[in-house]
């Protein structure tokens, strides 16, 4: 059975904005005040960062990631396809931004020896996501860190498998 | 990470605005400026050229113009008499009690500040790293007790304090002036190694000073922090299971009692140029600090909002560095009672 997952709507579209915002707050200062020079380095790479953000929110928007008994793929302007048989590592990060650690974001990276498809928790239903590719990296012994370990331990797919 | 550098920047955005727009009003909160003190003290003196030149000055910096537009100049956002010309193009402004520009008044002090409170910080992390981590490894040993004793002594002993008893010692056991922080003849001159020389010989003991309270502070906070990470379920597992002390020490208890002081980076990097500004005065230190003061009790608005505009971004930059550095030091989900959060 294939799964298929997406972006939220609403998230793509907040950050696309957040991007353009972004962008025309740094490139008006930039245009419009002529500032010193540090001021011009730090304004030209926040622009960069905000384009960057904003093209990848263009790539999200098209992008679908599906996963079957065979691979998983990401089908989209920069898609890519990783055969579960060819995957060499997955890696589930938790990312929070707190002192006592709570909240946060996760991250999944499945790699092969060329390709890698990252994702992370803004997809639809990306818990499920994350425990099928982690069934399926458990079940053909791909060698998993500890903290991807401690990670899916976390989100109860080493307990029950 | 992307998306949440990118909200932090879009939030930094609006706060650096903020921040300045504050710093300005409340620079220009008391009536009158540093000019009107001026323009009344010549007119009691009936000095033309000078009141000539405080006119001047008055236009060029927009004086007489409205507060927002004074506010939009000052901050290199809206053009004034001279263009753009403003923090953002790189111009702080006049000092008006050195009459000089404010760039050529803070000169060495900013990087004197910098050298000073950067080896306090490494000051503090060489000691406090080694003493928190042995007693909480050896919690309630003889050693233990006595760095415990140590730390509360440093924390109870204000660093003014600190610096006259010193510095009495210093001059009455030794006959050793211990103030400054180079000799008085390289003073005002440029940069060379015998000055590098002097500043480094002087250094030590503004550091120890300090340094003292916030290493002791950090003693405390490392062993509390560790010792309720050592007392943690995965670390009991781990020593049942024959991982090697360091190994185990070093893998995700230390990491988890790096928090709180990562957290700190926000308001580390501010105290680097602005801090200690009372030991500073007490041991006649050519920093930043005195000259904060100073600026601010004489109204020196541009000095003043410049100083506190660059602590207000390094505050901003600080607390962007910490929260990526908290988000990147430990990827794992907290579980709570075997629960994912």
């Amino acid at each position: 059975m294939t799964r298929r997952h997406r972006y939220g709507r609403s998230v793509v579209a907040l950050e696309g904005a957040q991007g353009l915002a972004g962008l025309a707050f740094a490139l008006g200062l930039l245009l419009a005040t002529r500032p010193a020079g540090p001021v011009v380095w730090a304004l030209a790479a926040a622009a960069g960062l905000f384009l960057v953000y904003f093209g990848r929110a263009v790539v999200r928007s098209l992008t679908r990631i599906e996963l079957d008994e065979r691979s998983i793929r990401a089908m989209g302007p920069l898609g890519a396809v990783i055969p579960w048989d060819a995957m060499r590592s997955l890696r589930l990060n938790h990312y929070s931004t707190r002192s006592d650690r709570s909240g946060g974001w996760m991250q999944l990276e499945v790699r092969s020896a060329r390709r890698s498809i990252r994702v992370d928790s803004s997809l639809d239903d990306f818990a499920a996501l994350a425990a099928a590719a982690g069934r399926e990296a458990l079940r053909r012994g791909v060698r998993l860190d500890e903290r991807t370990r401690i990670n899916l331990d976390g989100l109860g797919i080493l307990r029950h498998g | 990470m992307l998306s949440y550098t990118v909200r932090r920047l879009l939030v930094m955005i609006p706060t650096l605005l903020v921040i300045s727009f504050v710093t300005f009003s409340i620079i220009k909160l008391p009536p009158g400026d540093f000019l009107s003190n001026q323009i009344a003290e010549l007119q009691s003196q009936g000095d033309r050229a000078a009141m000539e030149k405080v006119e001047f000055l008055r236009k060029q910096y927009g004086l007489d113009k409205p507060f927002l537009e004074q506010y939009a100049v000052w901050a290199g956002l809206w053009p004034g008499e001279r263009g753009f010309s403003g923090l953002l193009q790189g111009d702080w402004g006049w000092s008006f009690e050195y009459d000089l520009p404010v760039g050529q008044v803070v000169g060495d002090r900013m990087l004197l500040s910098l050298i000073l409170n950067f080896s306090v910080v490494l000051f503090t992390w060489a000691v406090a790293f080694p003493i928190g981590v042995y007693a909480a490894t050896n919690q309630y040993s003889w050693g233990d007790h006595g760095l415990t004793l140590l730390g509360y002594v440093g924390l109870a002993t204000p660093n003014f304090l600190f610096a006259l008893v010193l510095m009495y010692f210093a001059n009455v056991q030794f006959g050793l002036s211990i103030g400054g922080i180079m000799d008085p003849e390289y003073l005002g001159q440029s940069w060379s190694w015998a000055k590098f020389g002097s500043v480094l010989t002087h250094l030590w003991i503004p550091v120890i000073v300090i340094g003292t309270s916030g290493t002791a502070a950090m003693i405390r906070r490392l062993r509390a922090n560790l010792l309720d990470e050592l007392q943690k379920q995965y670390v009991v597992t781990a020593r049942a299971r024959g991982v090697p002390q360091l190994r185990l020490l070093m893998k995700y208890p230390m990491r988890m009692a790096l928090n709180p002081f990562i957290a700190d980076i926000g308001n580390l990097l501010p105290s680097v140029i602005s801090g200690s500004a009372i030991v500073a005065v007490v041991l006649s230190l050519q920093t930043s600090g005195p000259m904060l003061l100073e600026a601010l009790r004489s109204q020196d608005q541009y000095l003043a909002g410049s100083f506190l505009m660059f602590l207000s971004l390094l505050t901003v930059i600080g607390m962007f560095i910490s929260d990526l550095l908290l988000a990147a030091l430990d990827p794992r989900i907290r579980l709570t009672g075997g629960a994912a959060k």
